[in-house]
């Protein structure tokens, strides 16, 4: 089993090392990658199983392995196959498919490691590939991007190491389970930096311009690979300690309001889908129990609606309205966000049924009136106009979106108990109704383009700091 | 030892504070750094709490007061990866410096963003 498990981790690092001897075999190797973790996570789910392991000795790497954790590898892999099928034909160099098979290593170490250090390694090596990924169109828009990126996760991570000191000198070890008799400033400096990582809240303003500038298949990746290993940690820990639940929960729910009302008065389509996802990340980790579910749907839709925006012409919801665009992207926009609204037989409903049934009361309605302008942020591409495509739409786009969004049908096996409560059910149809009657009513003549200083390299730092000193207040 | 101690957090602190308030790119990689200065001699410091001598056994003797060998292992790990992020950080830089040889980061956040 151990054996098993190490093979697996390695894997993906010496195939990506590899790559760069053998470029001709760098997209088939890839695909082995993706569809080994994909066994792998699915063998997790479906035998339930929970071990975890120290290797070396007592100073040694833990890892722990358990459903939540499958869950996430099968996003990874998901996601990195239709990264895989999208660039098939477009001619990438083998470089980049050195640098998916290193996030995919990274991001599956990250979601079995249960140690501090092993979390710390693999995370700061991810956001050395995002960099690079960012930074792959040549051009000092994306460089500069890529740069802003890098550092704000530097500084996340360096706060990170101060708080990984502390917790070892109170007693000794880096486990995870040894993180609550410590002070807790180093709570604070540990959360504050995965709030940051996983683009929760106000930390997570790094996010929407990245995802303008990054290549279509780069932002699907951000959504359903970077973003999920920042806020698995978050649910890990929440899982392992209540007060740390607490603050987590509060950030999620801040995180999940705040998404929402900016993706709604967004103009440009992939900025709208940027602050969607800081949202639907604070779905993830509102309910650590239900977030490997969440986490799925998220990242097989979110990865599909990055995806088709590719594909369009124009990106400002204004331009959309008079131009149209193709009628196939249009109906796999359409399905993906609804999928994320939680319209039954796709995942997104039993998704947020298990959430929700894990939250008091008042959170549901919190998180209901949320759930009603998530919708009509997706209803807007129903009112959308769109023209029979005349020239026929990449092979590789319509492969990735029928692996994307037949996951995304799938993942319903998740959950079936979801679809035994006919009130559940009722309200699941009645919120793109009110969706669609927002809509019809005009909010989208709120739309701006305005763009907030706070998502300036400076303030993208300073608000780090004001982060720090509220979580230390909360923690104390 | 405390004094020390605090010399390493106002390290940290001061590299942090110059990162947000140093206007060039090339000054914030460079504060950077050493806010990552101030980490790694936060886990040497640390690393003090079970004695001083160099944790290396001479002649089997073990009953020396060795200091904490762990810490001091997994920074080396910290430090590596802080240059490879150092470099990368550099050459961006570098890189942005042919069309904006100014470097001043206010500048380049509203050609760019």
């Amino acid at each position: 089993m151990t054996e098993l498990a190490i093979a697996w981790i390695l894997l993906p690092f010496v195939a990506g090392l590899m790559l760069y001897l053998l470029p001709p075999l760098a997209r088939g190797l890839t695909l082995a990658i993706a569809l080994v973790s994909l066994c792998v996570g699915l063998g997790i789910i479906i035998h339930q199983i929970n071990t975890s392991f120290i290797l070396l000795d007592s100073f040694g790497v833990s890892l722990s392995i358990d459903p939540l954790s499958g869950y996430f590898i099968v996003t990874n892999a998901l996601v990195i196959l239709a990264a895989l099928l999208h660039t098939w034909q477009e001619g990438y160099r083998a470089f980049f498919y050195v640098l998916l098979c290193l996030l995919h290593g990274c991001a599956n170490t990250v979601f079995i490691s249960a140690d501090f250090l092993s979390l710390y390694v693999n995370i700061e090596v991810l956001g050395i590939v995002v960099f690079l990924l960012i930074a792959y169109p040549p051009s000092d828009r994306s460089l500069w991007i890529a740069l802003r990126y890098l550092m704000v996760s530097n500084v996340a991570m360096l706060f990170y190491l101060i708080g990984v000191a502390l917790v070892y000198r109170t007693n000794y070890t880096f486990a995870f389970s040894a993180l609550m008799p410590a002070p807790p400033e180093a709570v604070a400096l540990i959360l504050v930096a995965l709030l940051a990582k996983g683009a929760i809240f106000v930390s997570g303003l790094w996010l929407p311009q990245t995802n303008v500038v990054a290549a279509p298949v780069v932002a699907a990746l951000l959504a359903g690979v970077v973003e999920n290993a920042g806020v698995f940690s978050l649910a890990r820990l929440s899982l392992l300690y209540s007060e740390i639940a607490d603050i987590v929960q509060l950030f999620a729910l801040a995180s999940i309001l705040f998404g929402a009302v900016f993706a709604l008065v967004a103009e440009d389509v992939r900025r709208m889908l940027s602050f969607s996802t800081l949202g639907q990340l604070g779905w993830v980790i509102i309910a650590p129990a239900a977030a490997g579910l969440y986490a799925l749907m998220h990242g097989l839709a979110k990865a599909s609606l990055f995806l088709s925006v590719g594909q369009l012409r124009h990106y400002r919801l204004s331009e959309l309205r008079q131009e149209g665009l193709p009628r196939p992207v249009a109906i796999a926009l359409i399905i993906a966000g609804y999928g994320i609204v939680g319209v039954p037989f796709l995942a997104g409903f039993p998704a947020k049924v298990l959430t929700l049934s894990y939250l008091e009361p008042w959170q549901q309605g919190l998180l209901y009136g949320a759930g009603c302008l998530t919708a009509t942020i997706y209803s807007k591409f129903l009112f959308l106009p769109h023209y029979p495509g005349k020239t026929p739409l990449p092979v590789g786009y319509s492969t990735a979106t029928m692996v994307l969004l037949g996951g995304l049908f799938l993942a319903n096996a998740g959950y079936m108990e979801a679809y035994r409560s006919g009130m559940g059910l009722l309200r699941a149809f009645l919120l793109p109704l009110v969706g669609c009657g927002l809509v019809a009513l005009g909010v989208s003549r709120w739309e701006s383009p305005w763009r907030g200083a706070w998502e300036r390299l400076e303030h993208l730092l300073g608000v780090m700091l004001l982060l720090l000193l509220g979580l230390v207040g909360l923690a104390l | 030892m405390i004094f020390l101690q605090a010399s390493v957090f106002v390290t940290i602190l001061v590299g942090f504070l110059a990162t947000i308030v140093k206007k060039n790119l090339l000054m914030k990689i460079v504060t950077m750094d050493v806010m990552s200065t101030g980490v790694v001699a936060l886990f040497v410091v640390i690393a003090t709490h079970s004695g001083f001598v160099t944790p290396i056994a001479r002649g089997g003797v073990f009953d020396t007061a060795y200091a904490d060998p762990l810490p001091q292992a997994v920074i080396l790990t910290a430090i590596v990866i802080g240059l490879s992020i150092q470099t990368l950080m550099l050459v961006a830089a570098m890189k942005l410096a042919r069309d904006n040889p100014t470097l001043e980061t206010p500048e380049i956040d509203q050609k760019y963003l």
